[in-house]
């Protein structure tokens, strides 16, 4: 057996422990029903493209709380009437959407594909009123308390992205799936866990899982940031580490009733392996594992399609 | 101002006369002579792929054969779109440290429409190098043979890539009248010789192409692609004159008025790789129709995703 695969059999066997403050679950019942009723208010503007065999859309919609998410909608040309699989696709921190031709794999295999601007990021715009100013970066923005955090925004607009989708006419709500890279991965994963309107989600590397552990030993920018706010505010400890737990997919991930495939590539840094597999381990829906023991994080897209492929029947 | 290369106001003017030796064209003309001469015996081996709207194939054919009596077979991922044909077809060329890549990676092109032919380059991927160089090398490929312009890599490898484009030409799928070639890097290069040595290509669209004046590519860039040369000469000094006059023939500066197909390049005005200067004096002896487009903020990532977009347009000239 080589040796990659005993240390996997090893992370395999350890559930982390969760984390959550007795009011987790009120917190995020509340979260998602001010997600979910707050009107989305969406625009969608054509957009020229020179392959004929898709129709592209600059799509907008309101932010969660405040602000205005923006996203590529990209809509396979059928001849058929019937309805569509669909995707969303997350991209990783400190990234953005990337351009069309960035997701024409997906889209030309048959998906309907929305690509956000996670909030903050690309054109997305992030008009929380934070009460404190920040140091680097967009971890440790909020932190203070769970209700202003920046993560509850991005988990608050991944549902309303996944409500968009549905409501979508082209769009077949049985079958809709999300693939999120790093901290799009950790969107995916709380998007399945606090609505049924996903079929499928396949988080690569998600990012920040077991915050306490992964700010110490983690080489990541999350870690980087939070270790920079808590050296300048020693006496918030408490309460950032209280915060984080709300964010913790520790926390969550038992209530992924979709189904999961996680494409794991066992160099990545950023998100180190284990801390995947752990949330693997917590998600009690059908699930898959797909290690790739000699890829950094980000690998396995034909495993991907292969997936998507499968479940989703585009 | 400082900054790594020209100004892109010299950049633009830039035009150093071209270095091919008199026996240039002779070279090639029995070059591709010899290769004409030689068959393909073409082979496809399907491939079972989850996306049902395309064929997939791994495509082998004869490389170039040389003083061999066995070439050594050439190749790559092919794929056939379920669009009724004959289609439109694209040849698409790696980088320098690259191989055909993932069936992923070529599938849009394949899914918008177009016959794919994705090669690896000899020595590279799936494709054995088996010249038999009189002497060893230094690290990678770039001085295989480079004392002898006969048995240079560069020639047998331009040469597989014409006879890719010869392999999608005489598909039953294709178009002969509508294959492009593209790639980024040596794919750029090797783009830009196919279109000079080829009458096939209707378009061509070399990004950040590499393989590009050598003069100026040895002195300046920085990293270990051209490097190998540098490493070469250092070790070598007194092999340099016989090695640049090799290179000269490998030169896309000097295969440059031979390309008659409209032609996009794009170039990263910071590219250590392959820097503006040797893109620009190869850019500036195409007598096509051309176009450049300049990422000023680019390295050797030469405008990405966004240059993509403008590849995706030009090669729907081809009307897929």
């Amino acid at each position: 057996m080589p040796l990659w695969e005993r240390q996997i059999e090893e992370w395999l066997a350890e559930k982390p422990e969760r984390t959550a403050a007795a009011d987790f679950d009120g917190f995020w019942e509340e979260t998602q029903s001010l997600a979910q009723s707050q009107p989305l208010n969406p625009e969608v503007v054509s957009v020229d493209y020179p392959s004929k065999k898709l129709s592209v859309y600059q799509v907008s919609f309101d932010a969660f709380d405040r602000g205005r998410i923006q996203a590529w909608l990209l809509v396979p040309n059928t001849s058929a009437s019937e309805k569509l699989p669909a995707l969303i696709r997350w991209h990783d921190y400190l990234g953005f959407r990337g351009r069309v031709c960035t997701h024409l794999t997906w889209a030309l295999q048959g998906f309907v594909v929305l690509v956000p601007d996670i909030r903050g990021h690309g054109d997305s715009s992030d008009l929380t009123h934070y009460s404190w100013g920040n140091n680097k970066g967009y971890f440790a923005q909020g932190i203070q308390d769970p209700h202003e955090y920046y993560l509850r925004g991005c988990i608050a607009d991944g549902l309303r992205a996944a409500q968009l989708l549905n409501g979508r006419e082209e769009v077949d709500p049985d079958r809709v799936g999300i693939i999120g890279d790093g901290l799009g991965g950790f969107i995916s994963l709380w998007t399945a866990a606090l609505t049924s309107q996903i079929n499928t989600i396949a988080p690569v590397s998600p990012y920040p899982c077991n915050w306490e552990q992964h700010v110490i030993s983690a080489s990541s920018i999350a870690a980087d940031e939070i270790k920079i706010y808590l050296t300048r505010y020693p006496e918030h400890e408490e309460t950032v580490w209280n915060t984080l737990n709300y964010f913790d997919p520790v926390n969550i991930a038992h209530r992924v009733n979709c189904a999961s495939f996680f494409p794991l590539g066992l160099q990545g840094n950023a998100a180190p392996p284990q801390d995947s597999v752990g949330i693997y381990n917590l998600i009690e829906g059908e699930k898959k594992l797909r290690p790739l023991p000699y890829d950094g994080s980000g690998a396995g897209i034909e495993d991907l399609i292969c997936w998507m492929q499968e479940r989703l029947k585009p | 101002m400082w900054t790594f290369d020209l100004p892109l106001e010299e950049l633009e003017n830039y035009k150093p006369p071209r270095t091919a030796q008199p026996d240039f064209e002779e070279f090639w003309e029995r070059t591709k002579a010899e290769s004409l001469a030689q068959p393909l015996n073409p082979e496809l081996v399907p491939i079972d792929y989850p996306v049902k709207r395309v064929q997939v194939f791994s495509a082998t054919f004869d490389g170039l054969a040389g003083e061999s009596d066995q070439p050594p077979r050439a190749g790559g991922w092919f794929f056939i779109p379920e669009d009724p044909g004959p289609r439109p077809a694209l040849v698409i060329y790696h980088g320098y440290h690259g191989y055909r890549d993932r069936i992923s990676t070529h599938l849009p092109w394949a899914l918008m429409g177009f016959v794919v032919l994705a090669m690896d380059v000899r020595g590279r991927g799936q494709a054995p190098d088996w010249t038999e160089y009189e002497g060893g090398h230094g690290l990678g490929w770039m001085t295989r043979g480079i004392m002898n312009k006969e048995e240079y890599l560069y020639r047998f490898a331009y040469m597989d890539c014409v006879r890719g484009v010869e392999f999608i030409a005489e598909r039953p799928e294709v178009d002969p009248d509508r294959i492009g070639v593209l790639g980024g890097s040596q794919g750029g290069a090797l783009s830009l010789a196919v279109a000079a040595l080829s009458d096939r290509p209707a378009i061509a669209m070399p990004m950040v192409p590499f393989l590009c004046y050598y003069p100026d590519a040895v002195k300046m860039a920085r990293e270990n692609q051209y490097g190998e040369l540098n490493n070469y000469f250092i070790r070598y000094p007194e092999r340099e004159e016989q090695g640049m006059k090799t290179l000269s023939y490998v030169d896309n500066m000097n295969l440059a008025p031979w390309i008659t197909c409209p032609t996009l390049i794009s170039v990263g005005l910071r590219d250590t790789t392959c820097p503006p200067s040797t893109v620009y004096a190869t850019y500036n002896h195409l007598t096509c129709e051309k176009e450049i487009l300049y990422y000023p903020y680019d390295m050797h990532s030469g405008g990405g995703d966004a240059h993509r977009e403008r590849v995706i347009e030009w090669a729907h000239r081809l009307n897929p």
